[in-house]
């Protein structure tokens, strides 16, 4: 293992399996955690619109698992958007990123200047 | 007070109160908790507290890798450099234990948007050239897989 991403190797139903196992981590984690920070403020945490989870691995003598290790929410937050030189894989998302925060954005933005319509 | 005048995101007190690591950190042990998942331990330090040799430390009401030191950073861990770092109201410093996998084969940063994982980089810090390499990611490897190889490295 070169790389802890980007295997070469696998079939499509390891990879597929891999990727399940990744997302669902990071969704129920994510719908807990807007759940309690909702909770708390008695209203839709700011996460609904944006965030970034770092996820990393931890083990002990008898697991691995994945964990959060940090989570950023405001506008210094890198994306991580520019692209390595070196990377052949490597290729900018800054506009995937823009175009999908700014409807996502503007619906925050009218359901926090029209409260009580749907 | 800028607040009442035009919307601001995110919100000022929500950045206050839940983006400080103290609560994310409890909110994070709570998941944790309920699904049975490892977590990295944390303490809350106070002034005059023995300061973990192998811990990372960190302070709440801070980002984008600011206000982290890790155990080599020698220079930095002694409470004249930790409370001349205070300034924020509220702010405390947090021990966390260091989790050597992180270094070992780096993070994945998931970008999530509306509450969807819009796209995932992988991350990991170069010590030779002291930085961060990263690619976005396409496939992952599976925890079977990463147990294999972290077993037998």
């Amino acid at each position: 293992m070169k790389s802890a991403s980007n295997p070469t190797e696998g079939d499509r139903d390891i990879r597929s399996h891999a990727e399940a196992e990744f997302m669902d981590f990071v969704l129920k984690t994510y719908r807990e955690l807007y759940k309690l920070e909702s909770r708390q403020i008695c209203g839709k945490s700011s996460i609904s619109v944006f965030c970034r989870f770092d996820i990393g691995l931890i083990q002990n003598e008898h697991n691995v698992q994945y964990f959060v290790n940090e989570v950023e929410r405001t506008q210094t937050a890198s994306l991580w958007t520019n692209p390595l030189k070196i990377s052949a894989t490597s290729r900018s998302r800054i506009g995937l990123f823009g175009s999908t925060f700014a409807n996502t954005f503007y619906k925050w933005l009218w359901e926090t200047s029209n409260p009580g319509f749907l | 007070m800028l607040s009442r005048l035009v919307y601001i995101w995110p919100p000022a007190h929500h950045v206050n109160s839940l983006g400080s690591k103290q609560r994310l950190i409890h909110h994070l042990d709570v998941i944790a908790g309920q699904t049975s998942s490892l977590r990295p331990q944390s303490k809350i330090l106070k002034d005059g507290d023995p300061i973990p040799k192998d811990a990372v430390i960190k302070r709440t009401h801070s980002d984008c890798g600011d206000h982290v030191i890790m155990p080599t950073d020698l220079g930095d861990r002694n409470w004249d450099n930790l409370n001349d770092n205070l300034h924020i109201p509220g702010s405390v410093w947090i021990a966390q234990a260091l989790v050597p996998t992180l270094r070992k084969l780096g993070e994945w940063k998931v970008i999530l948007i509306g509450g969807q994982p819009l796209y995932t980089v992988h991350a990991k810090y170069n010590d030779v050239k002291a930085t961060w390499c990263w690619e976005p990611v396409d496939s992952f490897y599976s925890l079977d897989e990463f147990r294999y190889v972290l077993k037998n490295k």
